[in-house]
């Protein structure tokens, strides 16, 4: 039997498999177009439907609700060619709804254009670009002369023409804004459609209009209040925006709320309001209950308590988290005071350790205090203890007394650490055992690490005060062995088509991952515990653009 | 005019001299009386002005007439660019005719095939009426030739640039007497030869030479730079003498050409607020400034930091989708488009712009292959997609490895071809080429809330 014949054996035998895959893929089929037949009926129906109600509306108040629902019918399908013509049909039948029409036809057309742009079907963006444009403001425009800065439809129709300038990044998008913010202000004296106050101020926010957009939630939330709104329901709805990642929105409320009870309760009561919201917004709230953190609105509260002397009544606790915001938002300054409060109120507490070694560092490498660094270093590395903050500040020491070339005391620091970790703390017996051979075999100091040192304490480098380099570390705290983020962003001088070769100087605590100079970021893990230091200087060929630092905390 | 100035003057000169020599007190009275025979003596000196006027035209003694190519500044600080008593709005191109296999020192000024009769009748074709040349050759005469060309047989002016020495090496010395001497010598030299010629537009001195005042591309410094140790300073320093030096060079182009404009080349707007002051007597702006499909507020900027007319000398996009890792003739003519639909709102015509912008010639005409890794001459005759630079406001390929999605190769709106066409590579226009020809014959402007007035 040939090869063929017996292929054409198997396919006899066999035949049910292929006739249940045809009979399948028949029955998919008219399931599919009955589906699509009954759906299209359906919306076909709706559209009659909501046309005829559209035709039969006395005017434009009416008849918004189903052009509504007509432009959700098109809309759903991105058909807003289909959307604008149609509607267009209807306002030469009944020119009387035209203002509310040519809302909808600017509208159709500017989501248009966005469609186009998005799914790059160029051939018609092209040839029909232009009508489109002209559509949206022509249409906008008699809107706009038709109805007053109080009607909501005039507002709808100015956030158009924002979004629309805006998109086009033109000329007139700047004056667009002003138009759209004067108008939501009139509008929002009136009846208000809270949710298209709240959708604006979105949209700016999203556009970077960062300050017009929390000036819009402000109105959200004093509309809000002007409601009559109670304490609760007002602390709900800013609980809510939270969760929905909509921090501007929640905190103006909360502001508002605290304005409330400040005048109401209490201050010790206030205050005691007060810790909690600053709590909530601090970093280690928000990780256990996955919200995004804001420790510069926390401090802002703290501050508030502090206006009400109830500064001082901070417990341990939330002192440390007060300190642990600043320091993770990069204000080291206002860390370090607040680490150093914690200790001296709490000198044997959970926290002293860390306290100290944070305040050495940041003497250390942000204030280049390096005397008073080494007195806090010399403390922790005499405490008795074995722990991450001691072998840390034996490393410290070390390094610090090797850049100043006292290579005796280095060696001292260096050894003493090797003697206290044996197998506990890896990462930095690595570390110093390289600096002790460099010491030995009186080699310089690793390159990086020379550079950041020399950058930080130099009397010629202090201009390099971490304002151009900045650190971003994810997440913040992580357990031990699993994975940490690292990225440095460096604000150079713009050099136009001319692009200037960075170089990232990575030193200090690098964990297990490998940086590279020409990578700005890395992917690093910690195999023990401790406040990890990682260190970077930025360079070009023509110099230094900064140094940058930041502290993980490995738990 | 020049006459009826003169009998201005001299009025007004009788006119105080009377009121010098009046009566205490009487002041008010009698110059009733003054001033009705002042107005008599006046009429009859205007008259002798006009008469004296009109045998002096006779004569062949007019006045000097206006510069060929002005600005001409109208109210608002609106500018408008005046080439031959008529406005001219520059739609054009920056042009660089590199041959495939070549690289930036090719020669392309001598080539016996001359690519820019090619070149020229596609632009002619698509409406370009002005190239950008970043730099005159050695030969001037063959400069005189490209310019005649270009101007006698399509129709198009050229703007003639100078590097000020920014690519030489070891970096450019601002600052120091020996170099600037140089340098504005060579300048004078190219512009008492090229003057003359009609299609002359105008001089652009620098390309985006102030950058190096920031300290990070071709740095350059001085003994008291040096001992400054304030950064910020140190860059104010260089602005100065940099930006101090290009004026210098404008007034001695003025001392000896009053026929073409003189523009300060700059990146962005970077150091406008330093040339303000040590720059004054440049004529405008030549901006080269890449922000994807727009310019941002930089019209606005601009009148605010620097109230000069500003030509956009550089702006454009490449072809090349680093992302998708193919050509794509739709992101460029998307950009371009967008472009120069912001240059004509902020024409001086257009009344709901700023005003300020003259016009634009975009980067570039045709592509050039040596660009990436120009030291390897292999890479010349190859049409590398390798991304050399990193710009986020080129949005669509933006995801490319490393964001670096500007491929400095394909930034011709036309293409060569390996293939030549007598003694030149093929041009394939690109979609951009065809979309720009039909935006400059009816430049169709989205109307701005101006043209109409809410409640």
């Amino acid at each position: 039997m040939t090869k063929s014949k017996i292929q054409d054996k198997s396919k006899i035998q066999n035949p049910k498999p292929n006739i249940l895959i045809f009979v399948i893929c028949a029955l998919s089929l008219f399931c599919y177009l009955c589906f699509d037949i009954c759906h299209s009926q359906a919306a076909e129906r709706n559209l009659a439907d909501f046309t005829k109600q559209v035709m039969g509306s006395q005017d434009c108040a009416q008849a918004r609700g189903y052009l509504e629902e007509i432009k959700d019918v098109y809309f759903k399908e991105n058909q807003y060619s289909e959307c604008a013509d149609f509607i267009k049909s209807l306002i030469a039948k009944k020119p009387e709804l035209s203002v509310c029409a040519n809302y909808y036809i600017s509208l159709s057309r500017f989501n248009q254009l966005k469609y186009l742009e998005q799914t790059q079907s160029w051939d018609e963006y092209f040839a029909k670009g232009n009508d489109y444009r002209n559509d949206i403001t022509e249409s906008a425009q008699k809107v706009l002369e038709s109805t007053m800065a109080k009607d909501e439809l005039n507002v709808r129709t100015r956030f158009i023409l924002w979004r629309f300038h805006c998109s086009q990044q033109d000329a007139f998008s700047q004056q667009a804004l002003t138009e759209l913010m004067s108008g939501v202000q009139e509008y929002s004296k009136g009846n208000v459609d809270l949710s298209l106050i709240k959708e604006i101020a979105g949209q700016l926010q999203a556009a970077d209009e960062k300050i017009k957009a929390r000036q819009l939630y402000k109105v959200y939330a004093d509309n809000l209040v002007i409601s009559n709104i109670s304490d609760d329901e007002l602390i709900n709805a800013a609980q809510e925006f939270r969760k929905e990642g909509n921090l501007e929105l929640a905190e103006a409320i909360y502001d508002i709320y605290i304005e409330r009870i400040s005048k109401t309760l209490p201050s010790g009561q206030v205050a005691a309001i007060l810790s909690g919201i600053a709590e909530s917004f601090g970093f280690a709230y928000s990780y256990g209950h996955s919200l995004s953190a804001d420790p510069v609105y926390a401090e802002k509260i703290f501050q508030k308590m502090d206006g009400l002397g109830a500064g001082m009544d901070l417990d341990e606790e939330l002192l440390y988290q007060r300190a642990y915001n600043l320091e993770k938002s990069k204000e080291f300054s206002g860390a370090k005071d607040r680490y150093s409060e914690l200790l001296s109120r709490f000198p044997e507490g959970v926290y002293a350790n860390e306290a100290r070694f944070k305040v050495a560092v940041i003497n250390a490498y942000v204030l280049r205090d390096r005397k008073t660094a080494k007195e806090l270093f010399v403390m922790l590395s005499e405490n008795g203890s074995t722990g991450a903050f001691q072998i840390a500040s034996l490393y410290q020491l070390g390094i610090l007394s090797q850049w100043e070339e006292d290579m005796e005391q280095a060696k001292k620091y260096f050894e003493k650490l090797v003697e206290l970790a044996k197998t506990d703390f890896l990462q930095t017996l690595g570390m110093a055992r390289l600096r002790l051979s460099e010491i030995d075999n009186e080699k310089s100091m690793e390159y990086n690490l020379k550079v950041f040192l020399d950058a930080s304490f130099k009397e010629e480098n202090s201009n390099l005060n971490m304002n151009k380099v900045d650190l971003a570390v994810k997440p913040v705290s992580a357990p031990l062995n699993s994975a940490v983020e690292i990225g440095s962003t460096a604000f150079a001088e713009q050099s136009g088509c001319m692009q200037v070769q960075m170089d990232y100087l990575w030193s200090g605590d690098l964990g297990s991952g490998s940086a590279s100079s020409k990578d700005p970021n890395f992917s690093t893990q910690f195999n023990e515990p401790g406040t990890k230091i990682v260190s970077v200087v930025v360079m070009t060929p023509t110099g230094i653009i900064d140094r940058g630092i930041c502290l993980i905390d490995i738990k | 005019m020049l006459i009826l100035k003169v009998a201005h003057s001299i009025l007004t000169k009788l006119s105080t001299n009377k009121k010098r020599y009046l009566p205490a007190g009487q002041a008010g009275k009698v110059q009733v009386t003054s001033d009705k025979n002042m107005a008599v003596g006046r009429k009859h000196l205007l008259l002798a002005a006009c008469g004296l006027f009109l045998i002096f035209s006779v004569l062949g003694m007019s006045p000097r007439p206006q510069p060929k190519v002005h600005i001409k500044k109208l109210p608002s600080s609106r500018y408008q660019l005046i080439v031959d008593g008529k406005p001219f709005v520059i739609k054009g191109v920056c042009y660089s005719p590199v041959a495939v296999g070549e690289t930036s020192s090719y020669d392309w000024w001598s080539d016996p095939n001359k690519p820019w009769l090619v070149d020229g009748k596609l632009m002619k074709e698509m409406g370009v009426n002005t190239i950008r040349i970043y730099e005159s050759h050695e030969n001037i005469e063959e400069v005189k030739t490209v310019i005649r060309d270009m101007y006698e047989k399509f129709g198009i002016r050229t703007i003639i640039g100078n590097w000020l020495g920014f690519w030489q090496y070891p970096c450019p010395f601002y600052g120091d007497k020996s170099f600037e001497d140089k340098i504005k010598q060579e300048i004078l030299d190219m512009v008492k030869a090229l003057k003359d010629e009609p299609g002359v537009l105008m001089w652009v001195l620098g390309n985006e030479n102030n950058y190096s005042c920031l300290g990070q591309v071709n740095a350059w410094s001085t003994p008291e730079i040096d001992k400054e140790v304030n950064p910020q300073k140190q860059k104010e320093m260089r602005s100065k003498i940099y930006y101090s030096f290009v004026n210098d060079i404008s007034k001695a182009i003025h001392a000896i050409d009053l026929d073409h404009p003189v523009a300060l080349g700059n990146g962005e707007l970077i150091g406008l607020d330093q040339a303000n002051k040590y720059c004054q007597d440049v004529d405008l702006v030549a901006c080269i400034i890449y922000r994807g499909r727009t310019f941002g507020n930089l019209f606005n900027s601009l009148k605010a930091t620097f109230d000069k007319p500003v030509y956009l000398s550089e702006f454009g996009a490449d072809a090349y989708d680093a992302y998708l890792d193919k050509e794509d003739q739709n992101m460029q003519a998307f950009f371009l488009e967008s472009q120069w639909r912001l240059i004509y709102q902020n024409l001086a015509s257009n009344k709901n712009g700023t005003g300020n912008c003259i016009g634009g010639t975009s980067f570039e005409w045709n592509d050039e292959w040596w660009k990436h890794e120009e030291g390897n001459p292999s890479g010349w005759k190859e049409h590398d997609i390798i991304s050399n630079w990193s710009n986020g406001s080129y949005y669509f390929d933006i995801k490319a490895k490393d964001n670096k999605n500007m491929n400095e190769e394909w930034f011709g709106i036309v293409a060569l071809s390996q293939e030549l066409k007598d003694g030149v590579n093929k041009r394939v226009p690109r979609k951009a080429y065809y979309l720009i020809k039909e935006f400059w014959k009816n430049p169709e402007l989205n109307k701005s809330k101006k043209d109409g007035k809410s409640k």
